[in-house]
């Protein structure tokens, strides 16, 4: 054999800006100047997440002489571990009354032959269409003094004073868990499909009846999926800003996020405060999410699916079925029927007082009337469709862009992945603060601005954004692309002409979701809004905290209503083409 | 999940932030002497100023149906080359805003208005001197010595009581008959507010002297105070509702509208009556600052005084009076003791206040709720 | 023509040790003739294929089609993909599912650099090259609407339709059912002749190599082991590895006691006994040589038949027969000789049954002792 040379490994095929130019970068230069513009985004909020928290705060918000008090006082005082434990009950909780529900949902529909399963995918629906502000504020009209839960208890028992407080830490699980059923439920459900029922007949086969089959199979089977989901639902939940601020401080439970929003909330501002709270809560997320990706990394080995010999079964429960049936359509009505019941009485009385039937008498449409007139209103869902739509607009075709880069393997592109991905780390109000550092601090005159709103989103929702457009790139095979480069055409045209049409469906999708995701938020807009930035979520709260909730109702009801229907859309999207929906 | 930083990135990045702060440093008007201005062609300069300007921002924590959009309206109509705009929120969150909102330097407001908001912001450094001839019709008391703030409207504070329960001619009359055992667990007040259950502390301290005060203190911690975690209106209408019997410190003017629609509430008065003063200030580094001092002087104009006296505002110019039903309430119409607590004041004696509530009422059954407001009031 | 010299490109796992890849292979394909690169998955010869093509990058050796040099290490040449003139049909057959028949086929002649043909020219050159493969029919059908065989022809139609000097097929029918690919077989074959366009084509399957190609070149571990036409190849096999990669055949091991030449004969000592062995190649002496002889080629007779003694003395063994079994068109027996078992291959005659005495003869010409891999 006459002697090799071999040529410098690194450089890639092709490549958008040719071959000659990319020999001089390590790194793909599309994929420099991708990086550049993510860490521009994320990168101020980080350091003046840190520096808030290290530095004095001075009454007009500016940052002092250097100082390690902020974190000292936190581990000195009571406050913080207080609230800590507060929220790790409130997390667990939350996650075992979600998990709960959903297994129970998931394997009713999915593994027997419950009639009515199909309505479960409207709870999915609506629960991505409704605001979480206006879920929770529903939840404590249902179970609050004057509310239906505490009268029928009242009536039963014959008390005199409501029985129920919800403003407690029992109504913070309570309502949390339920608001979390419908993920939990997702998650489940194809855990539960995907598995061979070959291992449940064998169970039955050796005698073992429906219920031993289901604790001891069935669920075994399934107990990474769980045991990884009760993590992450214990995390969303500990990081959750909504029910904590409306359910828990009302009944003087408050957890760590809480405490961020207040220490912001004080006059003057308590930036250090909060910095050093959001720093440490960022900590115990990010490692808590480490552990969550290890485990959840453990539950894939354990699905079942086995090519050609797969089905899944169906359990025949005979006359069984409708006592889960029944069960299903209580917990239908739990998570949804319910909440949108009670908005819509309450967006049709003049005022609330409880459920009876002389307020049956008093309906009115008043409050959609001064709503629909009312300038602000017009405005918030101006800037709230603005917000949705801008951040969904840069976040589709931008992760796009980063996970083709990373699939074909451009040198570098996996930087793009975990720059991406990153900001899954960051509590929703963390976030908030962060950038509101950023806004403050800068001199660009972005603070109260709706496009400060649609920055921080962008960010927030930039991992949602990747998952999807990476599950687009990924049903998009490799020999489409090669097919175009060997029928001549250039990179770019092959991108533009090929890539794109076929990444279009989960770019679509990709939008509908972060759009629908990003106006539902609180945590974000509360620290960020202006008078002239105000959009629906943050509407909604003030209204509540103002006291005007048969307006609240009005307003969120006509909003959840046009939100469900791009929900719907955005359902129907990702079954066509195959992408998931969470 | 992990950060990588580009530190070349980042000191790129950081550098061209430099420029770009010194390029987009907003220019201070400068125009800023006629905030101060006295001169005869005071108002003319104002006119001429405010139609280069165009446009106002108010920030204001009055009411908006009743009072600050007539107020908005009223004044747009006298100057129609001015855009107004105004946002209403609690005193607390407009100076939150505006504080943030200097500290980004991206100042919006132009005129702030509302109660407990002037310390902060003297405080802050975040408003200037000002004067407007307007201010004549006003006691000295009721304006800053640095001219940083007017008064802009008056609270005067009593005791609600349900008459269904306690019947015209029994209930307390002083805070010493308050003591009286019988009220024992029937006397509820606001928490989390500058002029509740603080306020109430600071008068007496003011009144008695802190040594006197604090025994009465110690003596009416005996009394189980019901501590009420929300808005003033919605404590009124739990006295209507009969939850409470009484409740101290509330806003005079709140009962005597609910009676007025028939509901079973009275006020009594307590000497001294404290009584405290909304603010209006300038922000420093206002952008529309001739059509701010056209505002501020209409404001405190007949016209804007008698928009304050409709919505049931304590108008502060003198010669205009509130609404008849308010007479009983207003200390110097009805004859009665004032105890006027300035800003000043209330701002210092906060923390010692404070201490007093923690040391003997914190214990106190809490109550909060989340207001289901049937209207909307102040 | 198509010339490639000592290419060479091999692959690194994540751990560091070397993985597959083509390591130094050299042939050269005629203007007009189907070369195929045959052999077991992981022998290179779709690295090699994907090399020429330009989707891979090697790390030397060099490439040039007629007068242009595609690839050259030395001189750190190498034509993007792009601007090579080759099209290709990749296996899983890569139809766009957003254009329809029309637009797919015509898509080289939209986006290729140089001069532009104008709408009635590419309509011309698309309809004649649909016509070609038998889908001037479903011109406007969505391409999502095609079956298996159907995409493959439009494949072939869309590499095809810029007239390119090479053709570049990688397991084209591999993705089809039995039936299909025997017809898709003679199909391609046929278009490859009448277009004249040279062709290389990448396969697995050792009969439909046979089938198809003018000339194959059986590849293994990186290297090619020969190359040669189909008869070539079967009949005259060089090394262990191609006689038992294609067909089948009897491998028995033997000692060989002097060099021998290429197309000369000598006696191998092997267990059945002294065997007269035709040689393909060059080989020097060896204790452990393997001689081998396709089932096919093998006399079988009854011992004591007239027929078993027509049969030569050379190379002429008795043994039992161990198990018949019948094909149908051939009946396969199994006869046990000095402890081997010797497959033959014949058409089924009633006059043997198992635990008969038969006698074997294997024609010196078809018995040949080759060594285990070209080194």
């Amino acid at each position: 054999m006459t002697k090799v040379t071999t040529l410098n490994h690194k450089i890639n095929n092709g490549g958008l800006l040719g071959g000659r130019v990319k020999q001089f970068f390590a790194v793909s230069p599309i994929v420099a100047v991708l990086a550049c513009i993510l860490l521009v985004l994320i990168l101020p909020a980080v350091i003046f997440l840190f520096q808030s928290s290290l530095h004095e705060t001075e009454f007009d918000g500016s940052f002092g002489v250097f100082t390690f008090q902020y974190y000292l006082d936190l581990v000195t005082g009571d406050q913080f571990f207080n609230n800590l434990i507060n929220a790790t009950i409130y997390a667990v909780g939350s996650a075992a009354v979600a998990i709960s529900i959903g297994v129970l949902l998931a394997w009713i529909v999915e593994r027997t032959n419950t009639p009515g399963g199909g309505w479960v995918l409207i709870i999915s629906i609506i629960s991505l269409g409704i605001p979480s502000v206006l879920y929770t504020i529903s939840f404590l009209m249902l179970l609050g003094k004057v509310g239906p839960a505490n009268e029928i208890l009242m009536w039963i028992t014959g008390a005199e004073d409501p029985l129920l407080n919800v403003y407690s830490l029992w109504g913070m699980i309570f309502i949390e868990g339920i608001e979390f059923a419908p993920l939990s439920y997702l998650l489940l459900s194809s855990v539960f499909r995907s598995n061979d029922a070959s291992f449940e007949e064998a169970s039955m086969m050796s005698g073992a009846g429906i219920l031993q089959t289901f604790r001891n199979i069935t669920l075994r089977l399934a107990q990474p999926a769980i045991l990884a989901l009760l993590i992450l639902i214990f995390i969303r939940a500990f990081e959750s800003f909504e029910t904590p601020a409306l359910v828990g401080l009302p009944g003087n439970v408050s957890v760590i996020t809480t405490d961020i929003y207040e220490s912001i909330d004080e006059v003057p501002a308590n930036y250090g405060q909060a910095g050093a709270f959001s720093v440490v809560l960022l900590f115990i997320v990010g490692a808590l999410l480490i552990w969550y990706n290890r485990l959840s990394r453990n539950a894939e080995k354990f699905q079942t699916i086995t090519g050609k010999g797969f089905r899944p079964r169906v359990m025949d429960l005979g006359k069984w079925r409708w006592l889960t049936s029944a069960i299903l359509a209580l917990l239908f009505m739990v998570i949804i029927g319910f909440p949108i019941g009670i908005v819509l009485w309450v967006s049709l009385v003049p005022y609330y007082d409880g459920v009876s039937l002389e307020a049956l008498q008093l309906f009115t449409f008043d409050n959609y009337r001064t709503v629909f007139n009312a300038r602000s209103f017009h405005e918030s869902i101006g800037n709230t469709v603005i917000m949705g739509g801008a951040a969904a607009s840069i976040v589709a075709p931008f992760t796009a862009l980063c996970a083709w880069l990373t699939v074909r393997r451009y040198k570098g592109a996996w930087i793009l992945d975990q720059l991406a991905t990153s900001p899954l780390i960051f509590p929703a109000i963390v976030m908030g603060v962060a950038f509101l550092q950023v806004f403050l601090n800068l001199p660009f005159g972005l603070y109260g601005t709706l496009l400060s709103i649609i920055l921080a989103s962008m960010v927030r929702y930039l991992p949602y954004g990747m998952r999807y457009s990476y599950a687009g790139i990924l049903q998009i095979h490799t020999e489409l692309e090669e097919a175009s480069s060997m029928s001549g055409a250039r990179q770019t045209t092959t991108f533009i002409r090929i890539v794109m049409p076929l990444v279009a469906p989960a770019m679509v999708t990709c939008w509908l979701f972060v759009f629908l995701v990003s106006v539902k938020a609180v945590s974000i807009p509360i620290l960020l809004a202006g008078p002239k930035s105000q959009v629906v979520a943050i509407t909604l709260f003030d209204m509540w905290e103002n006291g005007i909730t048969n307006e609240l109702a009005a307003m969120g009801a006509t909003w959840t209503a046009f939100m469900t229907i791009i929900s719907l859309i955005f359902y129907m999207l990702a079954k066509r083409y195959g992408l998931s929906v969470r | 999940m992990t950060k990588v930083t580009k530190y070349r990135a980042t000191s790129l990045f950081f550098g061209g932030l430099a420029l770009l702060a010194v390029a987009s440093t907003p220019l201070m008007s400068s125009a800023q002497s006629i905030l101060t201005y006295k001169g005869k062609d005071r108002s003319a300069k104002l006119v001429a100023g405010a139609k280069k300007e165009g446009a106002l921002t108010i920030y204001s924590a009055l009411t908006v149906n009743q009072a600050l959009r007539p107020l908005a309206d009223g004044f747009q109509n006298k100057y129609p080359f001015i855009k107004v705009n105004f946002w209403r929120g609690s005193s607390r969150k407009i100076a939150q805003k505006v504080l943030a909102e200097r500290r980004a330097n991206s100042l919006v407001a132009d005129v702030l208005e509302g109660s407990g908001l002037s310390q902060i912001m003297v405080k802050a450094k975040g408003v200037v001197p000002f004067s407007t001839p307007f201010a004549n019709n006003i006691a000295k008391k009721y304006r800053d010595q640095n001219g940083l703030w007017i008064a802009s409207r008056f609270s005067y504070f009593g005791t609600a009581y349900n008459q269904k329960v306690i019947p015209v001619g029994t209930q307390p009359k002083t805070y010493k008959d308050l003591l009286n055992p019988k009220w024992k667990g029937k006397i509820a007040w606001r928490i989390g507010s500058e002029t509740g259950a603080l306020l109430f502390i600071s008068n007496l301290r003011i009144a008695m002297g802190d040594k006197a005060a604090t025994a009465y203190f110690a003596k009416l911690s005996n009394q189980g105070l019901i501590n009420f975690k929300g808005s003033a209106r919605t404590l009124v209408n739990r006295v209507v509702e009969g939850e409470y019997p009484l409740a101290i410190q509330i806003f005079a003017h709140h009962p005597v509208i609910s009676a007025k629609k028939g509901a079973k509430i009275g006020v009594q008065m307590m000497q001294p009556i404290p009584s405290v003063n909304g603010t209006i200030m300038v922000p420093k580094g206002v952008k529309n600052v001739h059509a701010a001092m056209l505002f501020i002087d209409y404001y405190l104009s007949e016209a804007g005084q008698n928009v304050l006296k409709k919505a049931r505002y304590f108008p502060v110019v003198q010669g205009i009076n509130p609404r008849k039903e308010l007479t009983s309430i207003t200390p110097r119409l009805a004859g009665l003791k004032e105890n006027y607590v300035k800003p000043e004041t209330l701002f210092k004696l906060r923390k010692g206040s404070q201490k007093i509530f923690k040391k003997y009422f914190k214990h106190g059954k809490t109550v909060v709720v989340k207001r289901k407001k049937k209207k909307k009031k102040k | 023509m198509l010339k490639v010299e000592n290419l060479f490109k091999q692959y690194i796992r994540e751990d560091g040790t070397p993985g597959g890849g083509v390591l130094g292979a050299s042939f050269e394909v005629a203007d007009g003739e189907l070369f195929t690169l045959l052999g077991p998955s992981g022998c290179g010869k779709t690295t090699t294929l994907r090399s020429i093509a330009g989707l891979e990058r090697p790390q030397g050796g060099n490439i040039s089609l007629m007068d242009t040099t595609l690839f050259n290490a030395d001189q750190l040449v190498n034509i993007p993909m792009y601007e090579r003139d080759i099209g290709m049909v990749f296996q899983s057959y890569a139809i766009w599912p957003h254009m329809n028949v029309f637009e797919n086929a015509a898509y080289p002649l939209k986006v290729a650099k140089g001069k532009r043909l104008s709408a009635s020219e590419v309509r011309e050159n698309v309809h004649k090259v649909l016509e070609l493969v038998g889908l001037e029919d479903y011109i406007e059908r969505p391409s999502t609407q095609l079956s298996g065989g159907q995409q493959q022809r439009l494949a072939l139609a869309r590499a095809l339709t810029r007239e390119p000097g090479l053709l570049l097929l990688d397991e084209p029918l591999s993705n089809l059912d039995a039936q299909l690919r025997e017809q898709m077989r003679s199909e391609l074959k046929r278009l490859q002749r009448e277009t004249g366009v040279t062709a290389i084509y990448v396969t697995h399957d050792q009969s439909e190599a046979l089938a198809i190609s003018d000339r194959i070149a059986v590849m293994s571990d990186g290297l090619i082991m020969q190359i040669g036409s189909p008869k070539d190849i079967y009949e005259r096999p060089t090394s262990e590895f191609v006689a038992n990669f294609i067909g089948t055949t009897n491998l028995l091991r033997g000692v060989l006691g002097s060099d021998a030449t290429a197309g000369s004969q000598a006696a191998v000592e092997t267990p059945l006994g002294k065997l007269i062995c035709t040689f393909t190649a060059d080989v020097i002496a060896s204790p452990s040589i393997g001689v081998v002889i396709r089932p096919e080629n093998i006399s079988i007779a009854k011992t004591g038949d007239s027929n078993a003694a027509a049969l030569p003395e050379a190379n002429r063994f008795n043994g039992t027969l161990l198990t018949e079994t019948y094909l149908g068109e051939i009946v396969e027996y199994e006869v046990g000789v000095a402890n081997e078992k010797v497959l033959i291959r014949t058409k089924p005659t009633e006059l043997l049954m198992p635990q008969d005495s038969v006698t074997l003869h294997f024609p010196t010409l078809q018995t040949l002792a080759l060594i285990e891999r070209p080194n």
